[in-house]
């Protein structure tokens, strides 16, 4: 995986991207905007069912408002996100913060499917009451909690540095979750 | 001096920057709490983690609230219930964003006195805050009629955002290029229902548009490789983002020009634009969509300057 890292780093068009002057930082800030939406607008759904906000509000209602929003904010996320990565690929891949933000990803992923496939079966029974049952409170509060994580580490990855991989050195566990290098840093 | 160099250095030519404003920033960067942020390992970190984390509440707050009069939103609640319920992760979310923002600019206070993007933010954030209290919800809340109030507070927060946006921007960084764009798609989604009525006709007139951002992707490589080729470049060792050819994709115009009729052709073939309310109310909700992008737009480019 790390000499994929190493081949994608090395790309021409992945270096022309992080050394560009005017596309990276438009590509961060396009991936700043679409978390706004995506983040902003899941929060809101989430805040529904915990019975938080819009009580007399069905949350099907909500479902086919805001979810679309959010599923576009979410694709065009994962975009800016993938060139983002292309662009430095090598100093995400060996970021410690990048793959606890992949495990919080997938964690709410997961999250989402046991809500869709489990939960939502019989939400004709509670899509109108204002505190909707505990399991689907439960499922909100892992995905509020697991969202603003994502966004934290997400945040945190501009401090990598302190867990480089020279940092942690050879032997400490966060080296080898790290992926880093058997002889020095990245 | 190269031009970013010069751009930066308008800030400190102004006369009340340099008498006035550069004194208390050195105050403050010399003082002791501005030199405990700096010397905290964390203070920073944490400080930003909470700027993003209210940053996203402020996204979900102003697009539930202003995405409901301008189209797509939760029909069930009128507008003005919908602001009303907004309003308080609005303010939270404001809160949130000032105090995590003053710790962030603790530890780095000359660096943001000289940058231009920071200026605008702020600009951009006194702006929103005076339009969205005073110009914003007043038009809402009397369904597209304006205040005398109303009419100062959109006077005085466009007032304090095109001066400074004409003082602190410029076409060669792309800056405006990307207002630009952000201020075309506000429109589509202000006018487009209104040019065309929804229905089967929105969706003919729309899926060309919607089809062209594609279209224009594959139509830009065939050009730039039969360029290339003809002239016998060995592209892959030639692109040049800030330049032409293949890196001519990345151009933040060619990119915006995509991504606007991408959305506008998306307006009119899905009607998500469509909406009840007087133009009034419409363009109010878009300014404050543009106020509260601008705000995170810029606060992002402080990074890069």
């Amino acid at each position: 995986m790390r000499d994929l890292m190493l081949w994608l780093d090395g790309n021409t068009w992945s270096i022309m991207l992080r050394e560009s002057l005017l596309v990276w930082p438009m590509l961060e800030a396009s991936h700043i905007m679409t978390l706004m939406l995506f983040v902003g607008t899941i929060m809101v759904v989430d805040l529904r069912l915990l019975g938080v906000i819009f009580k007399t509000t069905p949350i099907s209602e909500i479902d086919r408002k805001i979810l679309p929003l959010t599923v576009a904010g979410f694709i065009l996320l994962v975009i800016t996100g993938v060139v983002l990565f292309y662009a430095k690929p090598l100093t995400y891949y060996n970021n410690l913060f990048f793959r606890v933000k992949l495990f919080l990803i997938a964690i709410a992923m997961i999250n989402i499917l046991v809500f869709h496939f489990r939960v939502q079966k019989n939400q004709d029974a509670w899509d109108t009451a204002e505190k909707p049952p505990t399991s689907v409170r439960v499922i909100a509060s892992i995905s509020l909690a697991s969202w603003i994580l994502v966004v934290v580490f997400g945040r945190l990855i501009a401090y990598g540095d302190w867990v480089h991989c020279e940092k942690l050195g050879e032997g400490n566990i966060f080296y080898a979750v790290s992926d880093c290098p058997v002889v020095g840093g990245h | 001096m190269d031009t970013l160099s010069m751009f930066t250095l308008v800030i400190d030519q102004m006369s009340f920057m340099q008498d006035t404003v550069r004194p208390f920033f050195v105050g403050i960067d010399e003082g002791g709490i501005a030199t405990s942020v700096k010397n905290s390992l964390i203070l920073i970190p944490i400080a930003g983690c909470l700027h993003l984390v209210a940053l996203s509440l402020l996204g979900g707050a102003v697009i539930l609230a202003d995405l409901r009069v301008l189209g797509p939103g939760v029909t069930a609640r009128t507008p003005v219930e919908l602001n009303r319920s907004m309003s308080p992760f609005l303010i939270a979310a404001v809160v949130g964003l000032i105090v995590s923002g003053i710790i962030l600019a603790l530890g780095q206070m000359m660096r943001l006195y000289a940058s231009p993007p920071y200026w605008l933010k702020m600009a951009s954030l006194l702006s929103a805050i005076v339009f969205t209290f005073a110009a914003r919800d007043p038009v809402i809340r009397e369904e597209g009629k304006f205040t005398p109030f109303a009419w100062v507070g959109l006077a005085v927060s466009m007032a304090i955002f095109w001066i400074s946006w004409i003082n602190l921007t410029d076409w060669f960084f792309g800056a405006r290029q990307a207002y630009l764009v952000f201020i075309l798609i506000l429109l589509a989604l202000v006018f487009a229902p209104k040019i065309v009525p929804a229905g089967i006709k929105a969706k003919i007139v729309g899926l060309p548009v919607f089809v062209s951002a594609p279209a224009m992707i594959v139509v830009l490589f065939i050009l730039s490789a039969a360029i290339f080729w003809l002239t016998g470049i060995d592209y892959m060792g030639e692109i040049d983002m800030n330049g032409m050819g293949l890196g001519a994709w990345f151009q933040p115009k060619i990119l915006g020009m995509m991504l606007l009729s991408f959305l506008f052709g998306l307006i009119l073939y899905t009607g998500i634009g469509n909406s009840e309310h007087p133009l009034s109310m419409r363009l109010m909700s878009a300014i404050s969509i543009f106020l509260w992008g601008s705000t995170a737009i810029s606060g992002r480019w402080i990074a890069f300057w």
